[in-house]
């Protein structure tokens, strides 16, 4: 009997829990993710709005953006650095190989729609102070107008110099957020043309300057700033060839209180420096973590020993180094025409002129054999190893933005300040020069100042002048051939009739 | 591994003492028509004092002088009771069971008789994989059931395998069969840290008694959504009454490499360097680029070249690829008597990979007890617990970073690199002073001893069952099941080697947890009216929740290298942490009849919700029908009886489902992990997708059994049709929307196939050779995408008509014999360097293969055995990333394939097909020289996949020794492999750069029952 009540018990107690299970609803199986939140909800409060902000800030940090690609690239593809094919990384790019080429139009186009995610909660965002939106807003515009330019400079021709054979125009303009998947998988996305995205471009700095007019958030330069804005309106304008409004943002730049020209004293500890002096906008890299590694940072992408000033000790790869034409600018010679030098070969001593920049330019270390001269402008400089903060736009690019546009305008005298003004704040004398020789002392100090930030490819381009590359890559590329442009991604054309992909691919 | 040994001895010694004795009975087992029976259990009433009977019926037992009673039983008879007497000889005659004396089949929630199952089931025996020593199970069922497919992703032991039921049907989700363990699913997910690790590497493979695997949509609807890409249901050993029975096995081995490379000494790849340097910078006077290739390959620039050729040249292959152990031990129990039955099993192995320090260690204990609480009610529980310690490959779990690992190392590294200085210590540690040379420009065998990735997995799958007849053929059962698993990863990077000296050492720990929660109770029937109309039903319910989570941290700067936890590490870097989880609730039956053994249907019916889905679409219904003649039971049959002993025709449809997507795809999300000035930030990470449902497969199977001559040959043939609809696809976005994907249901895979099995007793004498072979054909290929597109967005490959795994490339060309160049041709069949993409590419080979399958040969006389099994693929293509990095003979400081080298292009008007060697691997204005076609290997084989030699002693010495069984065997694992493919294994699937590869063994063994 008592057999009987424990066996009835134990089948009615499974048989109750399983009826329980048959209750289950729909609700029940709802399950929610807890380090995610819902697209439904999530930018409908102030933090998390701000939040979205700084999420668009942290993509600038991508290998395809700032983390790598738009500092190492512009020199790597031009005259002026070789790949050493230490880890075989570049290798590519600095022979201008067919679809070796920047690739940054996805993680562009996403970090472009998270610009315009935020600007289109903006509005619904009762809570936010006017100075919050006006920060938010100057914000997304000014990373939405750097992303688009880096986009032109990588699919489009400069307005300054178009191959109109070669010309399919500039890149998809998108001022609204896809945010449902319905508008995603309607979207057909075609190419304005180059003049539409500059005019986009500039008015979207245009904006950004008077939104952050007041509102810039602590931080600068890591964050935008109207110096920022400005600084940036001025190189769009340069690429556009409105020379005036260059010369202005340049001048409204430089005085926007936002760093400060570094002299011939302090300019190396300026790039010893966590931060940049001359920074007007500098993405930061703060903590180990945000490393891109061993492989693909920019430290071990330019430096291969352990210590600056230690060639015997051992860090990166070193897979990208500058040749005679940057050593050259610099005033460096002495060293081998090959550029490279056994590691069991004594060091050849290096000639330097007075120019302190050559001072970042050294014999590197000796991991994979030999030895190349290096560029020690990043490293480590956040603290730790391949961790350092990017300058995007800095004093010295925005004088030579201005001496630029004044010549341009046939102000030949303030070139020459400008330019002057920079010599000597590098430990060089002053020159008098007159015509072409003043654009010509432009370019060579572009070369000098700003080796191994990614100018210089562009540079030759929006000039149209060809590629004369190192003797060890061997050929001219010109700068009509297809290659000077990179290939939109072929998903972007897979059927979509309204898409062009650039000629030759 | 003492203590369990030490376990496992008190265990058979307690088992030991229990057969004190005190008279001894005899007698003989007789069916109704006088035939002896043979494996009859012969018991002492309630005790576990017991006997089977002998081939001749005769059991003889030694009982206590208590016992008043003997049961004897067996399969498909009724029990029979005997009396004790004084005498000590008797004979039993049991009838047959008024139940059919049928072979039964687990078909997912029920036993059902083999001849009522239409569908496309298998099933593999445990005898058929006795004692091949492999990590994990799923290894097993290589070629030895027809439509299986199954590859070891790699040689690291207890790794994951890939394995295809039928094809693949599914372009974005899972494609991986369910496993069901005695009615517990068990979580597919593999946790891959520092190793790789295999959710069924848990079990012990000599516990298992069956494998079904559930090949066809009409078998595997009753799994429903969990069902789509097939199921395979693993069933363990059991108690049984009768005599304890003792089984004790053991094994010893080694592993050793398939194979080594040809390489080139340092001489051949100064000339190859020369070459690549001079090609790619013809200006360069012929001094400077030989003093650039010595720089480079850190020979002194003065070294003539009988100097290079006087370097000694390390054998670094034979260094790294070693020879490894392998060990197995194992012990079971099993017996019981009418009311309670036991099996308990212990096991240890470990196995060494053929690179140091990989290896794999397992100790298992499965207990299973079953009980008859009274006439009605029985309960029975399983608790299969297992600890795995791994050690990982350098670079993580056998991919990654690859430059690490002795797998691609130990070929590539530049030869005159010495392995170890005069006084043992490891070459060119920094601070020696010693440099190595090349791009691997640290010493790989350092790497791999002083750096440690380990990984620990304890695993407990477990349940509990309640059986409970509440009418005559109606039975509750109640089932409560937990597959729990907590894997532990370690990684330390020594500060002794360059990658950590700067950060004085890199270490970091994760935890990652699955809990995996079963319930379901049924419902079954199973009657016999007037021994003609036989019912079964089924109806029952499930409920299933599955959670991951995951914490690790990772920590830089320790003390000196005899600090290997985070904790003494002065700068922590990071903290990670997951949860992901889902629930699934069900309701499913089966209902089948069957009339005069003749004619059979059967319909099925689950019923799915899945929190894995769209709120619109959260839940789905999976119906089936199989329907059955078998012909051989017609009264017609008769006349042809003497020669066709079985026919029957089968025929099945049913539709069942896939949901192996992520657990929160449905979703729109917003993720967090970013940030920027050290603060938060978030970002949209996935568009939602509420109408997201299961992706659907429906297939159609005929099947036709035959067996000739009493089934001396048996054929068995399946001709199948699966469509996979409604693909959970990751529908491509044009990029510039800000998205690259969201998951849809879009698109259609066709897979049509015929699957065969013959078997045949070729000589059935003293002499026995018995062969089977088994055979696959399936034809794999996208028949439809969505928007009327021929191409997915975003993957060439991905294109109406093409099969699964394509690849989509420029076809070679070859080298052009004037100038040395690589050549692909373009789509208007003209030559370039430069081949468009996509308008020059074309489909060329694919990843799955397009036939494959076994051939069993057993062969035995008298005492001894052989078996030789086979298993083969053909149609395969794949790219294998270690022989491209080894044909760039001279493009890097790397070594090179000799075959390559020999065969380079070096003067004009040459016709080759290997490029002349060029500095960058990229020549002028050219796509990379490994572009297109030229990367990929036809990856057909035939593999003697083992081989086992066993004795086992005769009957006279086992009687006198008390034992039932003593057999000794050797057995060997990948002995003997035809490919014509240049890697390590044609069984690679991936890219194949620094994989551990496959290993073959050899093994002997004692196993001893009592």
């Amino acid at each position: 009997m008592i057999m009987k009540t424990i066996v009835n018990k134990i089948v009615l107690s499974a048989a109750t829990i399983g009826l329980l299970i048959a209750s289950c609803s729909d609700k029940d199986l709802a399950v929610q993710p807890r380090q995610s939140i819902s697209s439904e909800t999530a930018l409908t409060s102030v933090n998390s709005v701000d939040a979205a902000v700084i999420g668009v800030y942290a993509t600038l940090k991508s290998r395809v953006l700032y983390g790598r690609d738009f500092m190492a690239y512009g020199d790597v593809m031009a005259d002026n650095a070789v790949a050493t094919n230490k880890s075989g990384r570049l290798v590519g790019e600095g022979r201008n190989n067919v679809n070796a080429h920047y690739a940054n139009w996805g993680t562009a186009y996403s970090a472009i729609n998270d610009c315009n995610l935020v600007l289109d909660a903006i509005p619904r965002i009762s809570a936010a102070t006017a100075t919050q939106r006006d920060r938010w807003e100057g914000e997304m515009r000014f990373i939405r107008a750097l992303l688009y330019h880096d986009l032109m400079r990588s699919y489009a021709y400069a307005p300054t110099f178009i191959v109109s054979a070669s010309n399919r125009g500039g890149v998809v303009l998108r001022s609204t957020a896809v945010d449902n998947k319905d508008t995603a998988a309607a979207f057909r996305p075609a190419r304005a043309t180059i003049q539409q995205c500059y005019d986009f471009i500039i008015n979207d700095l245009t904006i950004a300057s008077t939104k952050l007019q007041t509102s810039a958030r602590a931080g600068a330069p890591h964050f935008a700033t109207r110096a920022a804005a400005q600084a940036l309106l001025s190189r769009v304008q340069l690429y556009n060839g409105n020379w005036a409004a260059a010369r202005d943002a340049a001048t409204a730049a430089l005085t926007g209180g936002v760093g400060t020209l570094t002299t011939a004293a302090n300019h190396v500890a300026g790039w010893r420096a966590s931060t940049h002096p001359e920074s007007i906008f500098e993405v930061r890299f703060a903590i180990a973590a945000e490393s891109l590694g061993v492989n693909e940072a920019l430290q071990t992408t330019y430096t291969s020993m352990g210590a600056i000033g230690a060639p015997s000790t051992n860090g990166g790869w070193g897979d990208m180094v500058p040749n005679a034409v940057t050593l050259n600018a610099v005033g460096i010679t002495g060293f081998p025409s090959a550029l490279s030098i056994a590691n069991t070969a004594a060091l050849p001593t290096l000639t330097r002129t007075s120019d302190v920049r050559n001072q970042l330019f050294e014999w590197g270390g000796q991991r994979t054999n030999p030895r190349f001269i290096e560029c020690t402008k990043f490293f480590g400089k956040s603290g730790f190893l391949n961790v350092d903060n990017v300058p995007v736009i800095r004093h010295a690019e925005v004088l030579l933005i201005r001496a630029e546009a004044h010549y341009r305008l046939g102000n030949e005298a303030a070139a020459l300040t400008d330019i002057n003004t920079l010599r000597t704040n590098r430990g060089l004398t002053a020159v008098t020069l007159t015509g072409n020789d003043i654009l010509e002392e432009i370019l060579r100090q572009r070369l000098a100042e700003l080796a191994m930030e990614g100018h210089r490819f562009h540079d030759l381009k929006r000039l149209g002048r060809d590629i004369t590359k190192d003797p060890s890559v061997g050929f001219t590329l010109a700068i009509t051939d297809f290659r000077v442009l990179a290939p939109i991604p072929n998903g972007e054309l897979i059927g979509n009739p309204n898409m062009q992909q650039n000629p030759g691919y | 591994m003492r203590k369990l040994l030490m376990l496992l001895i008190g265990l058979f010694v307690t088992v030991s003492s229990i057969l004190a004795q005190t008279r001894v009975i005899t007698g003989k087992v007789f069916d109704d028509k006088g035939a002896p029976i043979a494996n009859a259990s012969v018991l002492v009433k309630g005790t576990t004092i017991g006997t089977n009977t002998k081939e001749d019926g005769s059991f003889s037992l030694s009982v206590p002088a208590s016992a008043k009673e003997l049961v004897v039983s067996s399969v498909n008879f009724e029990r029979q009771e005997i009396k004790l007497s004084a005498s000590n000889n008797y004979t039993a005659r049991l009838k047959a069971s008024s139940e059919d004396l049928e072979e039964v089949v687990v078909t997912g929630y029920q036993q059902t008789k083999k001849r009522e199952v239409n569908a496309a089931v298998s099933r593999i025996e445990a005898k058929q994989i006795e004692n091949i020593p492999v990590p994990s199970v799923d290894r097993l069922l290589q070629g030895r059931a027809s439509g299986v497919q199954v590859n070891a992703n790699n040689g690291v032991p207890g790794g994951a395998v890939n394995i295809l039921i039928r094809g693949a049907g599914s372009i974005n989700a899972g494609n991986q069969p369910l496993f069901v363990v005695d009615g517990v699913q068990i979580n597919g997910t593999t946790t891959n840290i520092q190793t790789q690790t295999n959710p069924i590497a848990f079990l012990n493979p000599s516990d298992i008694e069956t494998f079904e695997i559930l090949k066809d949509a009409a078998a595997t609807a009753i799994y429903g959504a969990r069902g789509g890409n097939g199921v395979v249901l693993i069933t363990t050993k059991k108690g049984k009454a009768g005599k304890n029975e003792i089984n004790f096995n053991m094994q010893y081995g080694a592993t050793q490499p398939l194979k080594y490379f040809d390489i080139l000494n340092i001489s051949e790849i100064t000339q190859a360097r020369i070459e690549a340097l001079q090609n790619s910078n013809p200006r360069a006077s012929a001094a400077a680029v030989r003093a650039s290739a010595l720089a480079g390959l850190g020979i002194p620039g003065t070294a003539t070249d009988a100097d290079i050729a006087n370097l000694r040249n390390y054998d670094w292959q034979r260094e790294g690829l070693r020879n490894g152990n392998l060990r197995q031990l194992e012990l079971s129990l099993r017996g019981g008597n009418e009311k309670t039955t036991y099996y308990i099993s212990g096991s240890y192995n470990t196995t060494e990979a053929i690179v140091d320090p990989v290896n794999f260690s397992r100790g298992t204990l499965l207990t299973s007890l079953s009980h008859k609480v009274n006439r009605k009610l029985s309960v029975e529980t399983s608790l299969s617990l297992s600890t795995i310690s791994q050690n990982g490959p350098f670079g993580g779990a056998g991919g990654g970073a690859f430059l690490g690992n002795i797998a691609f190392a130990a070929a590539t590294i530049l030869p005159h690199n010495p392995i170890r200085n005069a006084d043992g210590s490891w070459y060119g540690l920094p601070g020696s002073g010693q440099a190595v040379a090349g791009i691997l420009s640290f010493n790989p065998m350092a790497v791999n001893a002083l750096n440690t990735s380990k990984q620990r997995t304890n695993q407990m799958v477990g349940s509990f069952t309640i059986n409970y007849e509440i009418l005559k053929g109606l039975r509750y059962t109640g089932k409560f099941g937990l597959d729990y698993r907590l894997v532990q990863t370690e990684f330390y990077g020594d500060p002794r080697l360059d990658e950590y000296l700067n950060r004085r050492g890199f270490g970091s720990a994760n935890s990652d947890w699955n809990t995996n929660f079963l319930t379901f109770h049924t419902l079954n029937y199973n009657r016999t009216f007037n021994n003609k109309h036989s019912v079964t039903g089924l109806a029952g319910m499930e409920y299933r929740s599955d959670v991951q989570e995951r914490i690790g941290a990772s920590a830089e700067g320790f003390p000196t290298a005899d600090f290997r936890t985070i904790n003494s590490a002065a700068t922590p870097l990071g903290a990670t942490g997951f949860w992901t989880g889902n629930k699934i609730f069900s309701l499913f039956a089966r209902a089948g009849y069957e009339y005069d053994r003749r004619y059979s249907v059967t319909f099925s019916l689950r019923r799915d919700g899945s929190s894995r889905f769209g709120a619109n679409n959260r839940f789905a219904t999976f119906p089936s029908v199989q329907v059955g003649w078998n012909v051989t039971n017609e009264k017609f049959m008769e006349r042809t009886s003497n020669w066709l002993s079985n026919m029957k025709v089968r025929y099945a449809w049913g539709q069942s489902g896939n949901d192996q997507i992520g657990n929160f795809d449905a979703l729109g999300l917003f993720g967090g992990g970013r940030q920027y000035n050290s603060t938060p930030g978030i970002f949209y990470s996935q568009l939602s997708s509420p109408t997201l449902r299961w992706e659907l497969r429906t297939e159609n199977n005929i099947g036709l059994d035959l067996g000739f001559f009493k089934d001396r040959i048996t054929t068995s043939v399946d001709v199948y049709r699966r469509i996979n609809s409604k693909l959970l696809l990751a529908r491509s976005l044009y990029q510039s929307t800000g998205f690259t994907s969201f998951t849809d249901n879009v698109g259609e895979v066709t897979n049509e196939g015929v699957e065969m099995n013959l078997g045949v007793k070729i000589i059935d004498k003293a002499f026995k050779w018995r062969t089977n072979f088994i055979f696959a054909y399936n034809k794999n290929f996208i028949s439809k995408l969505y928007d009327g597109l021929e191409v997915l967005p975003g993957n060439n490959a991905i294109r109406v008509g093409a099969p699964l795994g394509s690849f989509f490339v420029a076809n070679y060309a070859g080298v052009n014999p004037a100038t040395g160049r690589a050549m692909w041709f373009k789509a208007d069949g003209s030559l370039t360097y430069n081949p468009l993409i996509p308008a020059d590419q074309r489909l060329s080979g694919q990843t799955i293969p397009v036939y494959n399958g076994g051939f069993e040969n057993v062969f035995s006389f008298k005492n001894f055995e052989a078996t030789f099994f086979f298993n083969y693929e053909y149609g395969r293509t794949v790219s294998d990333g270690q022989v491209n990095f080894m044909s760039e003979i001279g493009g890097r400081a790397f070594n090179a394939l000799q075959e390559m080298y020999d065969a380079r292009w070096k003067t004009p008007g040459q016709i080759t097909s290997v490029p002349r060697p060029f500095n960058g691997n990229t020549d002028f204005a050219s796509q990379g020289r490994f572009t297109g076609q030229r990367y990929l290997f036809k990856a057909d084989y035939i593999r003697l996949r083992t081989v086992m030699l066993a004795y086992n002693f005769p009957r006279s010495f086992l009687s006198k020794a008390k034992m039932s069984l003593a057999r000794f065997y050797v057995q060997g694992t990948n002995l003997w492999t035809y490919a014509d493919y240049p890697g390590y294994d044609p069984e690679f699937v991936g890219a194949a750069t620094g994989i551990v590869p496959q290993n073959k063994n050899i093994t002997v063994g004692l196993q001893l029952g009592f």
